[in-house]
């Protein structure tokens, strides 16, 4: 075999071994932050489902309180004072959708593996450095030291792909994260809050008017009323969570704005680890709400 | 005229459904109190109120999405972007799964193995393919 070639596989192999050893890229933490940030904001949806039914079982409660008024009047008056929520849901969850599809991205951006830096490259030091022939073991080092390479160029690149994404992107998410979460934490609420207040105008004001010709309905009524408030504050207790959920994604995204530079260091990733495992506590916690939609 | 914000219709939708609330908790705590007529009244303007307070929520909402609408424009835009670049690594995948096969295919030349030159060939085929 010709020295050129020896030598020229020699080269490539130093090269690449320089440049592994330079590139260690681990964006495992980015990536399960990102993915569980995605899966936690698509529970959104349930919310912007329910703003038409909130608005809906609102104007049920009104209308029935209206004695003037016929069981089809009913629900007509609720669609009819509702459509427009029909079309904001839509809207929300638009919005909330750009918000995943991001997160998912930036997951699959992250997506790598791990480059490993064990001894099996000093093995191809030491093997290149004897100056042998090839033989099958030293054949297998190079095929691994060129994946390691390539593992290691492909993940330099993402990497800086990752930091320009997400400088580029923060100042955007971290509107977008906070516009959603007023929309939960202000108007939704309050949506249940009305919704809550229209169940009393109409229970409280039966058990007030009959009750007293016809006390045998009132615990029927105030059982009623009871299992309508429940729903109305088990709604509600999901949508403390879903703010907390907006809010530990919003802060863990500005954590990966604030480390842009060092997105696979040690300490960003102990630092995303502990968002993402306080993210999955609250998307545990919100599946077991998730019958109340 | 001037228009609403987001901040400010939801400001309204509070002072509706606080307005409601207080008046039906004067309703019920004034029920023997108050005639049926009054009582009748009082009730019409508490569900007005609250309707009008799910009206300006449902306004609020509209203006704070509104307000983001450029920010989604951004967002899908750096989405594409990246979308493109998860793409482009596929295809770098590829081009790097290509040179480790020529890798070993060289390593395979040198060793002077039939068996391994001919899996070596092999693989560097499946590789460009």
């Amino acid at each position: 075999m010709g020295r050129w070639l020896r030598r020229f596989v020699y080269t490539a192999c130093f090269n690449a071994l320089l440049v592994g050893l330079s590139a260690c890229v681990d964006t495992s933490a980015v990536r399960r932050f990102a993915t569980v940030s995605s899966t936690a904001s698509e529970q959104f949806e349930e919310i912007a489902d329910d703003l038409p039914a909130a608005c809906m079982r609102q104007h049920r409660y009104l209308a029935l309180a209206d004695s003037q008024i016929t069981l089809e009047g009913v629900r007509s008056r609720a669609e009819e004072s509702c459509s427009d929520y029909v079309t904001l849901a839509r809207r929300l969850n638009g919005a909330n959708q750009v918000l995943v599809s991001y997160l998912k991205a930036l997951g699959k951006l992250a997506e790598d593996k791990l480059v490993v830096y064990d001894k099996r490259i000093e093995d191809v030091a030491d093997a290149l450095a004897d100056n042998d022939m090839f033989d099958a073991e030293k054949i297998g080092a190079v095929e691994r030291l060129a994946a390691t390479l390539s593992n290691a160029v492909a993940g330099e690149w993402r990497r800086k792909q990752l930091k320009q994404t997400v400088e580029e992107a923060n100042p955007d998410v971290q509107i977008l994260v906070a516009a959603l979460r007023d929309v939960i934490d202000e108007d939704y609420t309050r949506l249940l809050d009305v919704e809550g207040e229209a169940a009393k105008h109409y229970y409280l004001g039966q058990i007030k008017e009959y009750g007293a010709g016809e006390p045998l309905t009132v615990p029927l009524v105030f059982e009623k009323w009871r299992e309508a408030d429940l729903a109305v504050r088990d709604k509600q207790g999901a949508a403390a969570l879903s703010v907390k959920i907006l809010d530990k994604i919003a802060k863990g995204h500005q954590k990966l704005y604030d480390n842009r530079d060092k997105l696979s260091s040690k300490e960003v990733h102990s630092l995303l680890m502990e968002y993402t495992v306080v993210l999955e506590d609250l998307v545990y916690d919100f599946e077991k709400l998730r019958d109340a939609f | 005229m001037a228009t609403l914000s987001a901040a400010q219709a939801r400001d309204l939708a509070r002072l509706y459904h606080e307005l409601a609330t207080t008046l039906g908790r004067y309703r019920f705590d004034n029920w023997d109190d108050l005639t049926k007529a009054r009582r009748a009244s009082i009730e019409a303007i508490e569900r007005s109120l609250l309707s009008a307070s799910s009206d300006f929520t449902v306004i609020a909402i509209n203006l704070a999405l509104d307000d983001v609408d450029p920010v989604l424009k951004r967002i899908k835009r750096v989405t594409k972007r990246m979308t493109a670049a998860v793409k482009k690594l596929k295809r770098t995948d590829k081009v790097i799964r290509m040179a480790e096969a020529a890798v070993k295919l060289t390593g395979a030349i040198l060793s002077g193995a039939p068996s391994a030159i001919a899996s070596a060939l092999d693989e560097a085929i499946r590789a460009s393919k």
